[in-house]
């Protein structure tokens, strides 16, 4: 860290940026504070007297349904984690690969590409279509592929990433390696990967959340195997709990008040972030100001 | 080196695509085999009747439910049981709640494998049917499921029919449906000789007025009536309705059926009035028009006094035990059965299954056979349960099953035939005859068994719901005060603006219609 | 779209002077033709009377039929009013929020503080809708929300029955939407402004050029085309909106709908009865039609401005 840098702002504005940052924070923290305290209260005592910051009645109830069944729940982990992980990096190679050529503005068939790209991000054939294709030609019902497969080119993205290639590396760069003769997997390896890397931290981070958080690709594809994410392996917990909440000649002995419903959704979330939280610091350390460009020029 | 490095690359993302390719091709290697053996099967077809010329067929069954952990085990026991006549292995498949509504449109569109589904007015029966979606079933019935044709519910059969067809077959179970108040008892014998109450076979909203202002007076933590949006007033009515958004309904009171504008009418009027005293006294929840708390967990927590739900006696233990309190049902309307309430849980033959001859057999079956239904909702005898009362036909957990940890369990109003079940535990061992009577003393909608055809009106159909949406719930939970600014007179207005007249006009006619050739 | 626009090469001999390129391209190419070429059959659905039996390409040709609904009623004009009402103040607020949250994260002296900030401002993200609703219900709800209870009465206002009264919706769905995306989006345009080689704030700094400076000519020059290009793909959604947004929080109150309607929310009402998988399909067609004939009037705009910064 450098002290005393000649381009430092004011002690004063720093201190008037960290009290609106700090202010911002709390509006972001409290609500899921909130969330963590319904999630650990008695569903009884919420029903009665509703959110409270800290529960007046402490209960893990919530927890305990949707952990009920710990060898599900190792599975539906180790689901996502694989998807996610596997999912990421495969969506990383196959989006900077698009991204590359597009940025090139010699490329002839730029714009051509780019349409081709921006097409799929408006239309589609819908749900329906979809299915078929996975189901009956691609035959990956239940299978973890038709998990990942869908998410690993977001048009979106790609298209992001061709704007901050364009805004990051420079032109002329690419034209003195070419110049020296360096085949075009030479140039990416050596000179738009490394500068990129705090597009790849971005792009990389939204796609780790967004297939995190799905729940839709294992509600539609997975039926008879246990191959389902965490997140819907929660989601279908509560709406089968809401069935049987509403039909009472199916839920047994198990007393309504008793049976979680708000706070199990509470706990849903809390469970469906912690891992994630965690792993954005990860990510983090890409986009700190000033890092990287340096050592490649040259 | 770097090169080797770089070509790993481009090679990592060929093997990606490449295991898509080989994946794809492998699967169209095994349907072209599955395809081969199915055609194999409806040639035998020929000579159902004769046990044992008949191939072994796997039928699947689809239904919606929790995915039962000993379904595997059921499954093998079943088909073992129908080996031997039926020579059919059956695998039934449940798909969650969370994903049923999805996953059943999924399976009819794609036509994947599905041998038997579940279907429902509630889940899109008649708009399938229409669509082309399921096997006609008529000329298949007398050959293939003869025992429908002599059961003491044949004419389950005929409401079934939509256009004089017959595309799924209904369950028997509790068709009847009576709705009204639950109360709480204790708080009732508490209050109720204050205001002399009583509970009449059929009983008007205002005679609870009064319990309910003691009760407000003095018990300040409970809300008298607590409700939300499709649980109100307006629904506790003796209307045939295809659910809490449909703009026409019939009267199953009356003698001749004809299609209404349920919102232009004395009985909406009056249950908004209603509904708008309690509030501003109130009576109700504040959060009436807008809550989506399920009104029963309410009430379970100790909160409210009453909420609507269905008054049908034979439920009055399983409700007592879900909510802990005993009750007292307070029913409206005397008990009524409606097309879209005979049709509450059918099984439909997909037009993708190429096994209709033997699905159709085993949905005979599934009406006739005890042992069969028993095994669907109970499970294995000895493992998951154990007779209690031989004579009586009750029975009981096996030891070892703790009930709390979701025990085999299979909804029980889903299987061919409810009146077949065991009894599940003393209370219950009356189920069977309350259900017939219940049924049979119940009045039936004059329309029972008509099918409206909604393709001439799907424009107007769903400029309506929108526009019912928008103004129904807050009216009729008097919410907002239905007379403030002409609220009501401008949801009549919008109603007619969006076509309710013309909606009206093409349902009596296709009403008259069917009325003509019954 | 043809390369012999734009160069003097033919096509022939483009291919072969970028054939590594297109080589590098081919498996990404491969994946949107399998992925999202061959479903896209699919939007004749939406022209289609579906009949499960004849199949969706035998079924009967109805040309627009299936779009009707979309606009026969007054409601039609409200719903759309609405959505690019939203969408349009969006794109907006997408813009300036994010930018002013990095650049000031930028600036903060102690390098920790902002990773800690930022990690706070993603929590909103994580938050279903559903649960959002909730909360906001815990706020806005009229006899027991905090805002009747504690805020109202230190004023001595009146409880408001916020459920009913649309006036205010506007402010709080937009409200609730900044909280819920304005951490994520900052994210976006942090990465770009540490893409910034230092040198050209020290050159200005040398020069005597204060932080204004600094962000006007160094800053936001950079971040224009990142600005540009992720308006012009809200510019191709501005049909469509966030369904959770406006189905969720308002707690589907009919009240509300005058401003709480949008064409999504308007779809799925219309089609809870029928199910009509034609008139779906002919909702996202719409809405696909008009975003991409705007996105292409847009973007011929922009390129005349400058080209570089154009989509394509």
């Amino acid at each position: 860290m450098k002290k005393g840098s000649l381009n430092q702002i004011s002690v004063g504005a720093n201190f008037g940026i960290n009290v609106i940052f700090i202010f911002l924070s709390l509006c972001c923290l409290i609500p899921f504070l909130l969330v963590l305290s319904v999630s650990l209260s008695s569903e009884n005592a919420v029903i009665r007297e509703g959110y409270r910051l800290i529960p007046t009645k402490f209960s893990l109830a919530a927890y305990r349904l949707l952990m009920r069944d710990i060898s599900q729940i190792g599975r539906s982990y180790g689901v996502t984690i694989i998807v996610t992980i596997v999912g990421t990096l495969g969506s990383l190679m196959l989006t900077a690969l698009y991204a590359y050529p597009l940025y090139r503005k010699d490329f002839p068939f730029r714009r051509f590409f780019s349409m081709f790209l921006f097409i799929t991000m408006l239309f589609n054939g819908g749900l329906v279509p979809f299915y078929i294709l996975y189901t009956q030609y691609l035959r990956l019902k239940d299978s973890i592929l038709a998990l990942i497969i869908p998410y690993l080119l977001n048009p979106f993205y790609a298209i992001v990433m061709r704007t901050f290639f364009s805004t990051t590396i420079p032109e002329s760069l690419i034209e003195s390696a070419k110049i020296d003769g360096a085949k075009e997997i030479y140039i990416l390896r050596k000179i738009v990967f490394p500068l990129s890397l705090p597009v790849f931290a971005t792009i990389g981070l939204f796609t780790t959340l967004v297939y995190w958080n799905d729940w839709f690709l294992s509600l539609i594809f997975i039926s008879k195997s246990s191959n389902i994410t965490i997140q819907y392996y929660m989601y279908k917990i509560i709406m089968n709990l809401q069935f049987l909440l509403s039909n009472p000649s199916i839920s047994g002995t198990m007393a309504k008040a008793e049976i979680p419903g708000e706070t199990a959704r509470m706990a849903m979330a809390i469970i469906g972030i912690g891992p994630i939280v965690l792993a954005y610091p990860f990510f983090q350390r890409y986009f700190i100001k000033g890092l990287t460009i340096g050592a490649i020029k040259g | 080196m770097k090169r080797i490095k770089s070509a790993c690359v481009l090679f990592l993302s060929i093997i990606l695509i490449l295991s898509m390719f080989i994946t794809a091709c492998s699967g169209q290697t095994d349907k072209g085999g599955s395809k081969d053996s199915d055609t194999k099967k409806t040639q035998e077809g020929q000579s159902p009747l004769d046990a044992s010329k008949l191939d072994p067929v796997r039928l699947i069954m689809t239904v919606p439910g929790t995915p039962q952990q000993d379904q595997s085990l059921v499954n093998d026991a079943i088909s073992k049981y129908l080996k031997d006549d039926l020579n059919v292995t059956i695998d039934l498949q449940q798909i969650d709640w969370a994903s049923w509504g999805d996953k059943s449109n999924l399976i009819i569109a794609s036509g994947e494998e599905c041998d038997i589904l579940f279907t429902a007015p509630w889940t899109q029966y008649e708009v399938n049917a229409v669509k082309g979606a399921f096997h006609e079933l008529d000329d298949l019935i007398p050959q293939y499921a003869p025992d429908l044709l002599k059961t003491n519910y044949t004419w389950l059969l005929d409401v079934a029919k939509i256009n004089g067809k017959i595309y799924a077959i209904p369950t028997y179970q509790i068709l009847a449906q009576s709705r009204g108040f639950i109360l709480r008892k204790d708080l009732v014998d508490k209050y109720g000789p204050e205001v002399n109450f009583t509970v009449k076979e059929v009983n008007k909203p205002e005679d609870l007025e009064p319990l309910l202002r003691v009760i407000k007076k003095n018990e300040p933590g409970i809300i008298p009536y607590y409700g939300n949006p499709s649980k109100l007033l307006s629904f506790m009515g003796p209307w045939d309705r295809q659910g809490s958004t449909e703009p026409t309904a019939i009267n199953c009171y009356d003698e001749y059926p004809r299609y209404v504008n349920f919102y232009d009418n004395d009985f909406y009027r009056e249950c908004a009035r209603i509904a708008r005293r309690w509030f501003v006294d109130g009576l109700v929840n504040s959060d009436i028009a807008t809550t989506k708390e399920d009104a029963s967990s309410i009430f379970a927590a100790g909160k409210a006094f009453c909420f609507s739900g269905q008054t049908n006696p034979a439920e009055k233990s399983s409700i007592e035990n879900a909510v802990g309190y005993k009750i007292v049902m307070y029913p409206l309307i005397k008990p009524i059965i409606s097309t879209s309430l005979a049709r509450g849980a059918m099984f439909s033959i997909p037009r993708q299954s190429s096994n209709r001859e033997r699905a159709l057999m085993f949905l005979n079956r599934l009406h006739t056979d005890k042992n069969l239904v028993n095994m669907f909702v109970y499970g294995i005898e000895g493992k998951h349960y154990v007779f209690k009362d031989d004579s009586r036909q009750i029975i009981e957990p096996a030891p070892g099953i703790d009930p709390s940890k979701n025990p085999y369990f299979n909804l029980i109003w889903m299987f061919g035939n409810q009146s077949l079940l065991y009894a599940y535990g003393e209370e219950n061992v009356n189920a069977a005859n309350d259900l017939d009577n219940f049924n049979q003393n119940a009045v039936k909608s004059p329309a029972l068994g008509f099918s409206y055809n909604p393709e001439a009106m799907k424009n107007e159909i769903a400029a309506l719901t929108n526009i019912v949406l928008e103004y129904d719930p807050v009216i009729s939970s008097g919410a907002v005060d239905m007379n403030k600014d002409g609220l009501y007179q401008k949801f009549l207005q919008k109603l007619k603006a969006a076509g309710i007249d013309r909606l009206l006009e093409d349902q009596n006619k296709q009403l008259e219609e069917w009325l003509k050739n019954k | 779209m043809r390369s012999s626009i734009y160069t003097k090469n033919s096509l022939i001999e483009n291919v072969i002077k970028y054939k590594e390129l297109i080589i590098i391209m081919i498996p990404s190419i491969l994946y949107l033709l399998i992925n999202n070429y061959l479903p896209m059959a699919g939007v004749f659905i939406a022209f289609k009377d579906v009949n499960y039996s004849k199949g969706i390409f035998a079924s009967k040709w109805v040309g627009l039929e299936n779009f009707r609904y979309l606009f026969a009623t007054k409601d039609a004009l409200i719903i759309t009013r609405n959505t690019v009402g939203y969408n349009f103040l969006f794109i907006i607020l997408d813009i300036v929020i994010p930018v002013a949250l990095a650049l000031m994260l930028n600036e903060i002296r102690q390098r920790i503080l902002p990773k800690i900030y930022q990690t706070t401002m993603l929590f909103p993200y994580f938050i279903s809708m559903v649960i959002v609703s909730y909360l906001v219900f815990a706020l806005l709800s009229h006899d027991k929300g905090m805002i009747n209870r504690v805020i109202l009465p230190i004023f001595n206002v009146e409880p408001i029955p916020w459920y009913n009264e649309s006036k205010y919706w506007p402010f709080i769905l937009t409200g609730v939407y900044i909280w819920k995306t304005a951490g994520y989006n900052t994210i976006i345009y942090l990465a770009a402004l540490s893409g910034i080689d230092k040198q050209y704030y020290e050159a200005i700094a040398i020069d005597g050029g204060g932080k204004r400076k600094q962000i006007l000519y160094v800053s936001l020059p950079f971040l224009r085309p990142v600005i540009i290009i992720l308006s012009l793909l809200a510019i191709g959604r501005i049909f469509r909106s966030d369904f959770g947004l406006f189905f969720q929080v308002p707690l589907q109150s009919g009240s509300l709908f005058p401003v709480t309607n949008v064409i999504d929310t308007y779809v799925y009402r219309s089609l809870i009865k029928t199910n009509d998988l034609g008139m779906a399909s002919a909702a996202g067609f719409y809405q696909a039609i008009v975003g991409f004939v705007l996105v292409l009037a847009t973007n011929t705009i922009i390129r005349k401005i400058d080209k570089d910064s154009a989509l394509f």
